[in-house]
């Protein structure tokens, strides 16, 4: 017997009331379906909706790899912003922006799709413990329509310059970009997407540019002797301003990580500086006043914020610890910047709690196209730059608004060991192992490094298991594969400390990965 | 064959109850055969036990009467035995092979037991499928079980809970047994109430997800059967809400009163009744376990059981008796297989849970039986209890060092087995008291038990060797062959001990045909026996079903029988079609002892009242007792 369905109903008094309720309750299903029709789109509507011009352009710069803590930190005076150019000086800043995933794969694809690691199946491995070091990971499925998709099809002249190997090798990351230029180093990828601005597309069209940068990414992982080279050219104020600030006690414990932090520094600048030049191209050729530019990092780097306790837990499949991106979601890999800049919006820094999950419906509605998904994860920036909470019905189960309840965002994707998932709520935050069934709760607001685990109530820890069950729940079947990589693309992305083989060298946490990377980071030096 | 329809039986059963009809008491049997089942009660086992002292009441009937190996069916499987049981005939004429048949013609595996016909005609009225005729639970077993032939030649019988009796045989009386369903059709689904989703993969279980509220209430539903006229409308729901109690559950179903379970407790049977449209109640009842509390509330719900005071099917006959038996001795598990190894298995229940369920289960049957037994209304009663099979499937791990979880098991696993057979005793006390000087006693077992340890994915050996073929560029099949070319493809295997081959003419898309067949069986049965794992033989014989099977009434007969030798069985994957990627398993779950292995290897007991019976094998029964 495998279901119930062959009931008969042949008693002449109960029939008629069948029929009489089947017709009643057939009216009543119409008036609810009305009622509920009604209801989904009011409570679809943003309480705040931008009532600006509409932004005719869109520009989206990737400053792989940066911290936003770094940022911060070496914008004091001379402030990083203002240095961009000075029409930056009315950018709006988010400082407590989270990427959804601590490496490139899973969280730009959340950049550009509006969706979590867990809706666009991006940068999943083939087993339970990731090993971005051996294993390919999957890209992003055809199903899941991109920014660029979007735009492209809404009659935008598409392009993307961009250093990153990931969107050359069919990741899906470069989907719906008509033009698709693969340059390293900074200066090129400048020139090729200005020079793109001026031939690459009709006379007033709409565009789309997406720039990504790499030197974060890749100076501070150079040869030591490399890194001299680079530091001697470096202003000694700068230089010194990056040892007050480095992470943990790096600089009085260990000289050579504290190099490659001021490497890091310095690389940062010199990003700043390329993108100063870019914005400038921008402005002189008329353009800027109609384009929304976005800059933001996909994800920040650890500098042994976390040793200890990455060395308790050896979870790291590489075998070295508390150094590089993909292996935890702590702060100093989730925390990254988020700069918007356009003349309607007022400069200033927003402390609103974001994802970079918000930028596709962002830019969706200043550009006032219609988004092909309804199922968006992130929600539109506008009411933070108008400084209006979070409505109601975002709000996370643990804080009610008058507790300054923020709505939960997530991170999750990690790139070596075993799957993690992030919530923050407010000033909480926990950290779910997913198989040790273990979980971190955090108060970031007093302990912002996240260096003491708290102990949670049962309220907390009921709200915090509701919500990441939640974000588990939205799991898509969207069946993305790991592409086919040819040997040569293989040996470009070991070049870059990717895909090291099975006969990687195992590292001592001190000994760091030798990444020699002859071929692709020679990026202009400064 | 037996016609249903829910309003029939509640006009039916209200009828009953207003008219407050009582039974007529019946005449006083004087000379009864009593038949005592013991579900894979194993020879050796009780020999062991009998010999350490801890049966007193089999030695005695050992002693006095007779006790040997009885011969079991091939193979050797509850359903098969037991209709070799009930009919005195062999699985070629009963045509209950396996627990797991297939259909022919699209290979997708199926329950062998028992099948609903639905009705062909419907005509649709606002939205809903209103059918035109019944539909009809049929039991697959031929022939008449001898209990019938019983009350035709004027006696009257009683049969309680014996496997493969769903629907209930127009008999004196008669609780069915193993292929009843519960009330969503299914042979027993539970539900698992979490707040966090569950690792491990897949499952069995229906997983619901709880999202509790900043005070940690918890509103959520109890799904029932899909709507009976609206299929498409999906589950009929039931609201359900929990909340905290200290870290205890405070359950309240329906809107009812709320009980508390603290973590580790099984509550009281809790009536859910389903309601179509307003008018039409469906019910059941359910236990619930609390298996952790707040703030991660873990909550187990039984299978919805059919409600014996309202059956959506027959449970029993005639058909009131199975309220009646609520009456006097409580609510009870209705189900035909209500023993929860598969959320023992995933893990989903603990050790002590399933044991205490067994407890309560074997108190239920023990009621019914001695209540039947003290009415002396009846030549033939017989009862079976179960209670000794499941707790060797789940707990074989105990007393079998070779098996992988035997190092993890702790003393109250150690002593299950040992612990159930001791019930058994008691049981087997409880009915000789029960008997008169001119009684007859017969205690059987339907087969005995082996390890299980090893799990071997037979479809795995048929593609490796080139008789199944997966689809291009698939290395594995999930279930239901759902990788495989059938085009190139000569044999699979389904269900516990069955291969059949792929044969133009019988399966839809068959390529073997009647001139391959003999060589091909003896090409595979050479190669199946010579299979060794880590030195030892995988396969001890095989078995040509044209052989072992004459007649083969309705089509369903494997044409190889797997006799696999001690230790290996096949895999729970093979039983459904899948094709995983290795050929043998070790075996790391705790369904840990099994008996679908080589019938020579795994004889069941035969316990006799009088000595010199003949009896040889479970076949035989039915012919003695009619003699």
């Amino acid at each position: 017997m495998r279901d119930l369905r062959g009931w008969r109903f042949n008693d002449t008094d109960v029939y008629g009331t069948f029929a009489r309720l089947l017709l009643h309750l057939r009216l009543m299903i119409k008036r609810v379906a009305l009622a509920c029709l009604l209801t989904v789109s009011c409570s679809e509507r943003q309480s705040v909706d931008y009532v600006g011009k509409t932004i005719n352009n869109v520009v989206v710069i990737c400053m792989d790899t940066v911290r936003f803590d770094t940022m911060d930190a070496v914008s004091q005076g001379d402030t990083y912003v203002d240095a961009l150019t000075p029409l930056m000086s009315q950018a709006q800043i988010f400082t407590d922006a989270q990427s959804a995933a601590p490496w490139t794969i899973p969280s730009v694809a959340s950049v550009i799709t509006g969706l979590y690691p867990t809706q666009h199946g991006a940068g999943e491995f083939a087993t339970d413990m990731a090993r971005l070091d051996t294993d390919v990971p999957t890209g992003l499925d055809d199903s899941v329509p991109t920014l660029a998709e979007t735009l492209r099809d809404a009659g935008f002249a598409t392009s993307a310059v961009v250093a990153h190997p990931w969107f050359a090798f069919n990741f899906g990351l470069e989907a719906g970009f008509v033009d698709l230029q693969a340059r390293r180093g900074r200066e090129k990828i400048v020139h090729h997407s200005l020079e793109w601005l001026d031939n690459g597309r009709l006379e007033n069209q709409r565009f789309f540019q997406y720039l990504h940068f790499m030197e974060v990414h890749d100076w501070h992982l150079k040869p030591e002797e490399e890194m001299d080279t680079i530091l001697a050219a470096q202003d000694s104020e700068l230089m010194q301003l990056a040892r007050d600030n480095a992470p943990a006690d790096i600089c009085s414990d260990d000289p050579l990580m504290c190099k490659r932090y001021q490497t890091y520094v310095a690389a940062l600048t010199a990003v700043r500086d390329a993108v100063a030049r870019y914005l400038d191209g921008l402005q002189s050729r008329g353009l800027l006043d109609d384009t929304v530019v976005i800059i933001y990092s996909d994800h920040g780097e650890e500098f042994h914020d976390h040793l200890s306790e990455a060395l308790a837990t050896r979870d790291d499949p590489r075998d070295h610890y508390g150094f590089g991106h993909g292996q935890s979601l702590y702060q100093e890999l989730i925390h990254v910047p988020l700069i918007t800049w356009h003349p309607e919006f007022l400069a200033g820094r927003y402390g609103q709690h974001v994802s970079l999950v918000d930028i596709v419906p962002s830019i969706l509605e200043w550009t006032r196209i219609d988004s092909p998904t309804r199922d968006l994860a992130g929600t539109t920036l506008t009411p933070a730059l108008y400084d209006v909470p979070a409505p109601a019905e975002r709000l996370g189960p643990f804080l009610r608004p008058q507790d300054g309840g923020s709505r939960p965002v997530y991170s999750s994707g990690i790139g070596y060991g075993p799957e993690q998932v992030s919530v923050r709520e407010g000033n909480w935050k926990a950290i779910r192992h997913l198989t040790r069934e273990h979980e971190l709760y955090f108060d970031l607001a007093n302990d912002p490094h996240e260096k003491k685990p708290i102990n949670a109530g049962n309220r907390e820890i009921m709200a915090f298991d509701r919500m990441i069950g939640d974000y588990q729940d939205l799991q898509l079947d969207v069946g993305g594969a790991a592409p086919d990589l040819t040997a040569e693309q293989v040996e470009k992305l070991k070049a870059i400390g990717y895909l090291q083989g099975a006969e990687s060298k195992k590292q001592s946490e001190k000994n760091l990965p030798e990444k020699n990377t002859p071929e692709n980071t020679n990026n202009d030096q400064p | 064959m037996t016609n249903h329809s829910p309003i029939r039986f509640a006009l039916f059963a209200a009828t009953l109850l207003l008219a407050g009809c009582g039974e007529e008491p019946a005449p006083k049997v004087e000379s009864r055969t009593i038949i005592v089942g013991f579900d894979g009660m194993d020879p050796v086992l009780a020999q062991k036990f009998m010999d350490q002292g801890l049966l007193p009441n089999f030695a005695r009937l050992a002693r006095e009467g007779s006790f040997s190996a009885l011969e079991t069916s091939n193979p050797p499987q509850s359903p098969v035995s037991w209709s070799s049981f009930a009919t005195g005939a062999d699985p070629g004429e009963h045509g209950i092979y396996d627990f797991l048949r297939r259909h022919a013609d699209t290979y997708l595996p199926d329950f062998s037991i028992s099948e609903t016909r639905l009705p062909e005609d419907t005509f649709g009225l606002f939205g809903y499928d209103i059918p035109l005729s019944d539909a009809q639970i049929i039991n697959r077993r031929q022939g008449q079980p001898f209990w019938k032939t019983v009350e035709e030649r004027g006696g009257r019988s009683t049969v309680l809970r014996v496997p493969v009796t769903f629907p209930p045989d127009d008999i004196h009386r008669m609780l069915s047994g193993m292929g009843v369903p519960d009330l969503l059709g299914t042979q027993g689904t539970y539900t698992i109430y979490t707040t966090r989703p569950l690792g491990g993969g897949n499952t069995s279980a229906r997983v619901v997800r709880m999202r509790p509220d900043r005070e940690g209430l918890i509103e959520t539903t109890i799904e029932g059967p899909v709507h009976p006229l609206k299929p498409e409308a999906g589950a009929l729901e039931m609201p359900l809400e929990i909340r905290p109690a200290e870290t205890n559950l405070s359950i309240s179903v329906d809107g009812n009163d709320a009980f508390e379970l603290a973590p580790g407790e099984w509550s009281d049977w809790v009536s859910i009744s389903f309601s179509v449209l307003g008018v039409i109640p469906v019910d059941g009842v359910v236990r619930f376990r609390a298996l952790e509390g707040f703030p991660r509330p873990l909550l187990y719900m039984s299978p919805i059981q059919i409600d014996p005071y309202n059956p959506v099917v027959p449970l029993s006959s005639p058909p009131d008796y199975a309220a009646k038996l609520a009456d006097r001795h409580g609510m009870y598990h209705t189900i035909g297989m209500p023993e929860e190894t598969w959320s023992l298995n995933e893990g989903h229940i603990p050790d002590e849970a399933f044991l205490e369920m067994e407890a309560t289960i074997l108190a239920e049957r023990e009621a019914m039986f001695y209540d039947a037994l003290d009415r002396q209304d009846s030549d033939l009663v017989i009862g079976v209890f179960v209670q000794t099979d499941r707790v060797s499937h789940m707990f074989y791990r105990g007393i079998d060092p070779q098996h992988p979880l035997y190092a993890e098991t702790d003393e109250t696993a150690r002593q299950a087995i040992e612990w159930v057979y001791v019930e058994a005793d008691r049981v087997l006390g409880e009915t000789l008291d029960r008997m008169g000087p001119d009684d007859e006693l017969i205690v059987i077992s339907d087969h005995g038990f082996a390890p299980f340890r090893w799990a071997v994915n037979l479809n795995r050996w048929l593609v490796d060797e080139g008789y199944l073929v997966l689809d291009a560029g698939s290395n594995e099949s999930d279930v239901a062959f759902a990788s495989v070319d059938w085009s190139r493809s000569k044999a699979y295997a389904v269900g516990l001990n069955g291969l059949y081959l792929n044969r133009a003419g019988r399966e839809s898309e068959g390529i073997v045909t009647d001139d391959e067949v003999a060589q091909l069986k003896a090409e595979l049965s050479e190669k199946l026996v010579a299979m060794e794992h880590q030195g030892d033989t995988v396969i001890r014989r095989t078995f040509d079903g044209a052989e072992v099977y004459p007649g083969n009434e309705n089509g369903d007969a494997p044409d190889l029988v797997i006799g696999y030798d001690s230790g290996y069985r096949a895999s729970w994957q093979t039983t459904l079609g899948a094709v995983p990627n290795t050929l043998v398993d070790p075996n790391d779950r705790k369904w840990s002892g099994d008996h679908c292995v080589d019938p020579e290897l795994v004889p069941g007991v035969l316990f006799t009242s009088r000595p010199n019976t003949g009896i040889q094998s479970i076949g035989d029964i039915a012919g003695y007792v009619l003699k």
